[in-house]
């Protein structure tokens, strides 16, 4: 019974045979010698300055996110370029609408200061603020008693 | 592709698009306002009178059967929207003391609504999955929403490793589904006359759908996360989280199980409807009866969404018209009920400085005669008392399981039914009954609070839909003899 899932699985099982078949003859067959330097890291030539288990900046994560954002992009580009003379101006249209919710998001990180290296302190609109906008009303603000004491760096706005 | 497709997308384009909206109002407006709460009522209004006219026209399958426009999936846009009008109404005041992103929760609440409309209209297994996670990463990230908090962020990150741990089984599920019927489109599916490779495969991709949805409605072995988010979550959002996304799941799971080619499930059926009798059966009593012991009221309420989950259930084992109707109108109600609960729960929190354990709660006619009055309600409509319309969704439920042969299932749900009503009476007890154990700490009495508004209309939507349950089930095209 060779059906449409037997070839996938018969491909999955080469697939695992190829590479591990020559990981394994490899092992076998080559020569063992090993010395400090052969073990040591490959530092494109330099002597490696340390272990490379190290603290990223957490923006490089954001800038990573942001990069897969446009990466999709351009992969829904292609098939799009691909049928877009069939298709005509709706193609057109729907790829507009697309774009345009990407841009949406593009701008809001981009506005908010996501891009930049260093990362501007969020605005939290707060109720003293408001409440001074309306008419003049007085509420005595609740004491925080539960609440922790909130970090510097947040309140700042 | 058609205008008609277009219209019957209109209420997720219009929720979405207001997302957006916000998110770049957000981005350039410097100066505080309420704008996005009030952008955010006005595009759920919007969408729910659009899935109201759309709910009266024929109904129809939009985007080459991807879409559902029917009534089912109209009633619960409605549904979905007035969590999403409610939810803004309870959050302006809390928000703003809390000090949180108003922008961005705003745009999260829409954009989880748009992935709830796109599961309870979803005519394909993929969009269902789509909306699924469209809900779900909106959700992740408002649990975390009180981003100084260590609550709110273990919250987050629980709900979130969990909630992607369940989207694998749900994945595995469709998958295995496609395997043995050889489509995942729900029209094509209900269609198939012969079955040819029904048996363990089909088997196992419905049990696996089945712990995918469990998870997310938080039923009885898959709730181990609800309370600790819920707990840690914002109170507006644990209120959101536990009544509009359990909707939009029991919707799936009813598009899904009705659409199962009736061959497929000849001998299979009995044994799926034995795990999801025993699913709802285990998630009545054990919510119920671990919420007697909770100190904490944001426990008690997320325990208690496990068993309400259960009720939910009842109806999705019988699986027949009478289920289907009777999981439309307790959706419907349970939402009302409990995000009113959860909303003077954020009104108490603030008001009461702490405020979150039951204690708090002793004397509170004294000092609080409104909001005692309205939780009184609340919390008799959730036990079931008959004036108001926990009663008649707990009926409906009922009477869907004994039509389907499930009588035993119908006593566990009585049993624990009556088992819940001494935690929800006793919040009454103590509000009205017992002397406060702290005195009042001279917080000034907000009775002309916004939060008012959405909790009096839900306890009115309450005694009005009790007293003429008709009103419901008219709309659920279904008519009880």
């Amino acid at each position: 019974m060779l059906n449409e899932f037997s070839h996938v699985f018969a491909f999955f099982l080469l697939a695992i045979i190829f590479v591990a078949g020559g990981i394994i003859s490899n092992y076998f067959i080559r020569p063992h010698k090993p010395n400090e330097l052969k073990l040591s890291i490959y530092e494109c030539g330099e002597d490696p300055i340390g272990s490379s288990w190290l603290k990223f900046n957490i923006r490089f994560y954001v800038v990573a996110l942001i990069f897969i954002l446009f990466d999709v992009e351009i992969v829904f580009l292609f098939p799009w370029a691909v049928v877009y003379k069939q298709m005509g101006v709706l193609a057109f249209a729907e790829m507009l609408v697309f774009l345009a919710v990407l841009i949406v998001g593009f701008a809001y990180v981009w506005v908010k200061g996501d891009l930049d290296w260093v990362r501007p302190k969020p605005y939290i609109a707060k109720l003293d603020d408001l409440i001074s906008r309306d008419k003049p009303r007085i509420i005595p603000r609740p004491v925080p008693t539960m609440a922790q004491p909130v970090p510097e760096e947040v309140v700042a706005g | 592709m058609n205008n008609t497709d277009f219209i019957a997308a209109l209420p997720l384009i219009i929720l979405a698009g207001t997302g957006l909206l916000i998110l770049l109002w957000d981005a350039f407006e410097k100066t505080p306002s309420r704008a996005p709460l009030i952008l955010t009522m006005a595009g759920a209004i919007a969408a729910a009178i659009v899935a109201g006219i759309n709910m009266t026209g024929p109904a129809s399958v939009a985007f080459g059967g991807l879409l559902y426009d029917n009534a089912f999936s109209n009633f619960f846009t409605i549904i979905f929207s007035a969590a999403t009008i409610l939810t803004a109404l309870l959050a302006e005041r809390y928000l703003l003391e809390e000090e949180v992103l108003v922008g961005e929760f705003c745009a999260l609440i829409l954009f989880a609504a748009s992935g709830m409309v796109m599961m309870a209209s979803g005519a394909d297994m993929l969009v269902i999955f789509l909306g699924l996670e469209t809900m779900s990463i909106a959700f992740y990230v408002l649990a975390g929403l009180f981003r100084t908090k260590t609550e709110s962020n273990e919250a987050a990150l629980k709900y979130f490793l969990l909630g992607a741990f369940a989207t694998g089984f749900f994945l595995y599920g469709i998958a295995l589904i496609y395997g043995s019927l050889g489509t995942m489109n729900l029209v094509a599916m209900s269609n198939i006359h012969s079955v040819t490779t029904s048996g363990p495969m089909l088997l196992l991709g419905l049990i696996l759908l089945i712990v995918g949805f469990a998870f997310k409605v938080a039923a009885f072995p898959f709730h181990q996360w609800a309370p600790d988010v819920y707990e840690g979550a914002p109170t507006v959002v644990s209120g959101y989280m536990s009544t509009a996304g359990k909707a939009a799941a029991f919707s799936a799971i009813v598009l899904v199980f009705s659409s199962m080619p009736a061959g497929a499930l000849a001998g299979g059926a009995a044994k799926i409807q034995i795990v999801i009798a025993a699913l709802a059966a285990c998630s009545m009593l054990y919510g119920n009866i671990v919420a007697l012991s909770q100190t904490k009221i944001k426990r008690m309420l997320a325990y208690s969404s496990t068993a309400h989950a259960g009720y939910l259930l009842l109806g999705v084992a019988a699986l027949n018209a009478t289920g289907v109707a009777a999981i439309e109108i307790y959706a419907a109600v349970y939402l009302l009920m409990q995000i009113a609960a959860f909303g003077i729960v954020a009104l108490l929190e603030k008001e009461t400085g702490t405020g979150l354990n039951l204690d708090d709660y002793a004397g509170l006619a004294k000092r609080r005669p409104w909001a005692a009055f309205l939780l009184a309600i609340i919390m008799l409509s959730l036990a079931g008392i008959p004036p108001f319309a926990g009663f008649f969704g707990k009926y409906y439920l009922f009477l869907a399981a004994i039509n389907a042969g499930l009588t035993w299932l119908a006593i566990v749900g009585v049993v624990s039914s009556i088992i819940a009503s001494y935690f929800y009476l006793r919040i009454i007890v103590l509000m009205y009954f017992r002397e406060p154990l702290h005195a009042d700490d001279g917080i000034a009495v907000k009775e002309n609070n916004i939060s008012y508004i959405a909790i009096g209309l839900a306890s009115a939507a309450l005694v009005v839909l009790g007293l003429m349950p008709g009103l419901l089930t008219d709309a659920t095209g279904y008519f009880f003899k």
